[in-house]
This record gives C-alpha cells, structure tokens and sequence, in this order.
C-alpha cells in the first residue's frame, strides 16, 4: 500500500467511524434523558409554585418534613422522586422519614389525592401542585 | 446572566496563567494552551476562594467584590509581565494541505451537530440528571440559600457530604452573578467545560504535534458516546476530564520545552482534579509520581518546587474541606481488614469488572489501533509517549482497585459510574494517542524516506 492510500484510508477510517458514533451516540444520549425527564417536572412545577404560593413561610430553610409516596412506584423511580422533591424544596430540609410532624405527599395518580385528603391522619397546609402537597400531622 | 460567573472566571483564569506561563515559556503553540486551561482554572481557583471566603462569614455581596478585585488584578499584572512578548507559533508540517481542510470541514459540522445535541438533551432537564438533583446542585441550593447556616448541606441529608465543592460552588457563584438560583447557570457550567474539554485537546495536540493531530483528536473525543451522555448531565465528570487531560498535557509541555511554568501549571491542574471528585484524588496522587519518576529519569525539568507550589494553594482547599467540613468517605466506612482482602481474591469481582469494563469501552478502542497501523506510530520519542500513557494507566488500576473494594453492590456500582470513569480518562488518553499516532504529513514524509 502506498503511503498516500494509508494516509486516506486512516484519515477515511476516522471520518467514516466518527459520523456513525455521533449519531448513534446522540441516540442513546437522549433515550437516557428522556426517561428522567418526568422527576424534573416535578422540580419545576413545585419551584414555580414555591414562588407564587401565599404560604412561603412554611419553606423557611430551618423547616425539616418527612416525605410520603401515594401510589405504586418501583424502588428507583421512588427514590429519584424524593430526590427531585428535595432538591425543589431546598434549603428547606426533606428527609425519607415518614413518620415527620409535618410531610411532602406526592400522589402519583392525582385520583388519589382526595382519597388521602380524607383519611383525616393529616390536615393540608399548602398544595403546591396536583401531585404535591405539605400536610401537617395530626387531622381535622 | 447566567453566563456572568464562569466568565469573570475565565478571564481571571486566563489573566492568571499568562503570568504564571508567560509567552517567553510557554513555548511553540503554548499561547491558546494558556487561555484555554486558564478559562478552566480560574473556575476552578474561584471556587476555592468562594470555599475560604465561606469559611470566613464573607456575604456575597463582599465575595463579588473581592473576586472582581482579583480579576481586575490579574488582568493588570499579565499586561505588565507580558508587555511586548509575542506567542510563538506551533510548528506545523508541510503536505496534507487538501486533507487539512477536509478535516477541518467535518470537525465543524461535528461541533455544529454536537452543539445542537447538547442543547436539545440538556433541555429536556434543565436541573440536570439525577445526581445532579440529587446532589451536586441540591448541595448548591443549600450553600447559597442558607446563609450563615451553610454546614446544613454536609448534615447528611444530602448525599455524599465528602464530595468535594469545585461544581457547587461554582454553581452558587453563578446564581450569585446572576442574581437569582437560576437553572441556566448550571446548564451553562456543563456547556462550558464540554467546550473548553474539546478546545484544550484540540490546542494541546496543535501545539504538541500540530493542527491535523489536533482535528483527527477532536472528531474521535465528539463521536465518542460517554462523552455525549455526560455533557449535559452536569456532573463533575467533564470538569475532571478537562483538568486531568491539562494536568497531563502541561506535563508533556515541561517535558518538550523544560520550562518550570507548566510543571507549577500541571500542579494546579492535578489539585483542581482533587477539588472536582474524589476520583481526582487518585489523578494527584498517580500525577505526582509521575513527576517524581521524570524528575529521576531526567525528562522533566529539575523543578519539583514549582510542581508542588501549583499543587499547594487548591490542594490546601481540599485538605481543609475534607478536615474541617465533609462527611464521612461512603466508600471507606464501615469496611473491615479481612473483608478488604477476601474481595481482592474473589475471582468473580474481577470476572464482573472486566465484563462491564469491555461492554463499556469506547468503539474507538478497535478503530484507533487500526488508524495507527495505517498512519504508522512515530518512532523516535517513544519515551514521552509512554510518560503519557503510565499515569493513565496508573489511575486506570486506581479505579479497578476501588471497585474491588466497593462496599456497594458491584454490578450496581459498575452500571451506575464505569461510563463516567471513561470521561475522566478519555481525553488524556487520546492526547498520548495522538502524541503517538503519527501525523498524515508524517506519515507521507515517511513513505518519502523523510519522517522520524
């Protein structure tokens, strides 16, 4: 081979290489993305409410609540919610304990909200969005 | 506004390593070296200032003015130090003219795809991907929100309180700069050192073996998948990669030139690494036995002063972060003697790292070997280029034992980070390829009866 027609081929095989895993590259990228996409809704629904909720002294950044699912969700997606409600709710402290004086719910499925709302073991502070809400321990 | 933090960082960082590096000793090509890993120091240098400035009680208001004071300071000592010095251009080999330009060509259209993609993905989660929520920035909100009750964040309802601080504080400087807690600072902080991570690999291969090098370098590092997948996340992961490939590449510059300057410049690098991640530890330390082992092989100048005086100021932040404030080390608590040992001999921890390891492994590993048979390897300074591939493979062993010793579940924690591990290492590693790897201009040289 000469060395002009191995130069062009190295140079062939870089560029040719390269094109492909690009594109499969930002394939897969934006599978990954997508699938975390719905905890980010959740940050920022709660954000926009914080700044627009009468009640922003409950989110002082002394305030520490617990945190509660309603719902069937699997252990991970379970855990990257609380994360994204913590991260929402910061500097205000959100810790995995249920059994907190006052709580987060996430209700995944918004039908279940009012089912909650009437079980009476909590009296609702402050909704900030259809799926998450700050309840106080101790009922009507 | 949200881009007003990281650039008061750039031109400090690169005010700053101007005097530090100044054109009489940066060499051929040193100049975009110099501005290029200055911008990423001098994010990284404000962070540690930020940390001590925290420590003291400082409001923002007066961290503002004292940085600004240390930009404008910067900005006046380079003018000084360098007035009329002029940076020498690179050395650049005849022929491949045609193919220069082709390359050329194709590098933008990737940088253009490569923008596009960034944008579209990191719009999809403007907070960015789990541990950034999870951690990074939700650290960051709690630093900058809290005031004088700071300490919050490392209480342990936040995860990992030893992460080290270079990304959040560089976030809460950015929110500080622009007023509010914006979410576009931290999309403009990952979106900044994917595009200084491209720049520097592109300025230092330029300057080591010249522009083709640096182009052919370039359109590997943007087709690579780790790397698409992490830009956008903001992680810490790029951010290392950035001072792990300038820790290396200043090394390989003192190693050509034997200027002092950029052995003090691959100091700041390495500690930089050590401010980012935890895994950047093991980059000071890997690196600071690589400068001990050139220093007693004669390839890098005899100026171990100037390589701990670099590492020192960071390195001090770091020292002083994990003693005085951060948690305990999740990897390290709780783990017994015998257990330690009975994992370096279980056969099928190694069995598992090395499965994850070769599905995980870039597709460039099979074709760039085949580049380089095609273009040839350069002959005549095997020696630095195995000085750039040693401490890569030291830290590569780094991680292999960190693994072994995970307190986690193995497959968990290899299908959770292995791909991240590839962002810190695959730049330097494609810097010594290209070091490596002859150039087309050397390769036709070659086949004239000219090239080394």
């Amino acid at each position: 081979m000469t060395a002009n027609a191995r130069v062009v081929a190295g140079t062939l095989v870089v560029l040719t290489a390269a094109a492909y895993l690009q594109l499969n590259a930002h394939h897969r990228a934006k599978a990954q993305y997508d699938r975390a996409v719905p905890f980010t809704i959740v940050i920022e629904h709660a954000r926009t409410a914080l700044a627009q909720t009468p009640h922003r002294d409950l989110y002082a950044a002394s305030e520490r609540y617990g945190f509660v699912l309603v719902g069937d969700v699997p252990e991970a997606a379970r855990n990257t919610l609380y994360q994204s409600v913590r991260y929402a709710l910061a500097p205000a402290v959100v810790t995995p304990d249920p059994d907190a004086e006052r709580v987060v719910v996430v209700v995944v499925n918004p039908a279940d909200a009012a089912a909650f709302d009437a079980a009476g073991r909590f009296r609702l502070l402050d909704r900030l969005t259809g799926n998450v809400a700050l309840y106080q321990r101790g009922g009507n | 506004m949200s881009l007003l933090g990281l650039l008061a960082a750039a031109v400090f960082g690169a005010a700053g390593l101007r005097v530090l590096v100044p054109p009489r000793a940066a060499g051929p090509g040193g100049g975009p070296v110099v501005h290029v890993l200055g911008a990423g120091l001098g994010v990284a240098v404000l962070s540690a200032v930020r940390y001590w400035a925290l420590l003291a009680g400082l409001p923002a208001g007066g961290c503002r003015l004292a940085e600004f004071a240390l930009l404008a300071g910067a900005v006046a000592l380079a003018r000084r130090r360098t007035e009329g010095e002029q940076w020498e251009p690179p050395a650049e080999a005849g022929g491949f003219r045609a193919g220069r330009v082709v390359l050329a060509a194709f590098v933008g259209l990737q940088l253009l795809a490569a923008a596009l993609s960034f944008r579209a993905v990191g719009e999809l989660l403007p907070h960015g991907m789990w541990d950034a929520f999870g951690f990074w920035n939700a650290r960051a909100r709690v630093l900058a929100l809290s005031g004088d009750d700071w300490r919050r964040a490392f209480d342990g309802t936040i995860p990992h309180p030893d992460y080290p601080l270079l990304l959040p504080l560089t976030v809460v400087r950015g929110w500080d700069w622009a007023g509010e807690s914006d979410p576009g600072v931290g999309f403009a902080t990952a979106a900044a050192f994917s595009g200084l991570t491209v720049a520097l690999l592109f300025v230092l291969l330029r300057a080591l073996r010249g522009t083709t090098a640096g182009l052919l370098a370039v359109a590997v590092y943007l087709s690579t998948w780790a790397v698409q997948l992490a830009g956008p996340a903001q992680y810490a992961d790029v951010p290392l990669g950035f001072f792990a490939l300038g820790g290396l590449g200043c090394l390989a510059l003192a190693a050509r030139s034997g200027a002092g300057p950029w052995l003090a410049a691959a100091g700041l690098c390495l500690s930089a690494a050590a401010w980012t991640k935890n895994d950047g530890l093991a980059w000071a330390v890997v690196g600071a036995a690589t400068v001990g082992m050139g220093l007693v092989a004669g390839r890098l100048p005899r100026r171990a002063a100037a390589f701990l005086a670099g590492l020192l100021p960071i390195g001090l932040t770091v020292v002083a972060f994990k003693v005085g404030v951060a948690g305990p080390h999740d990897l390290i608590a709780g783990q017994s003697g015998s257990g330690l040992a009975a994992k370096l001999i279980d056969a099928d921890r190694h069995r598992l790292i090395a499965e994850v390891a070769y599905l995980t492994a870039p597709a460039w590993l099979v074709w760039l070997p085949v580049c380089g048979l095609l273009l040839g390897v350069r002959r005549s300074d095997r020696g630095p280029t195995a000085g750039l591939f040693a401490p890569l493979a030291g830290v590569a062993a780094l991680y292999y034992l960190v693994y072994l010793l995970s307190p986690f579940d193995l497959a968990w924690h290899l299908a959770t980070s292995l791909d991240r591990l590839v962002v810190h290492l695959w730049p330097g590693f494609l810097l010594a390829a290209f070091v490596l790897i002859r150039t087309p201009e050397e390769s036709l040289a070659a086949g004239a009866g000219r090239a080394p």
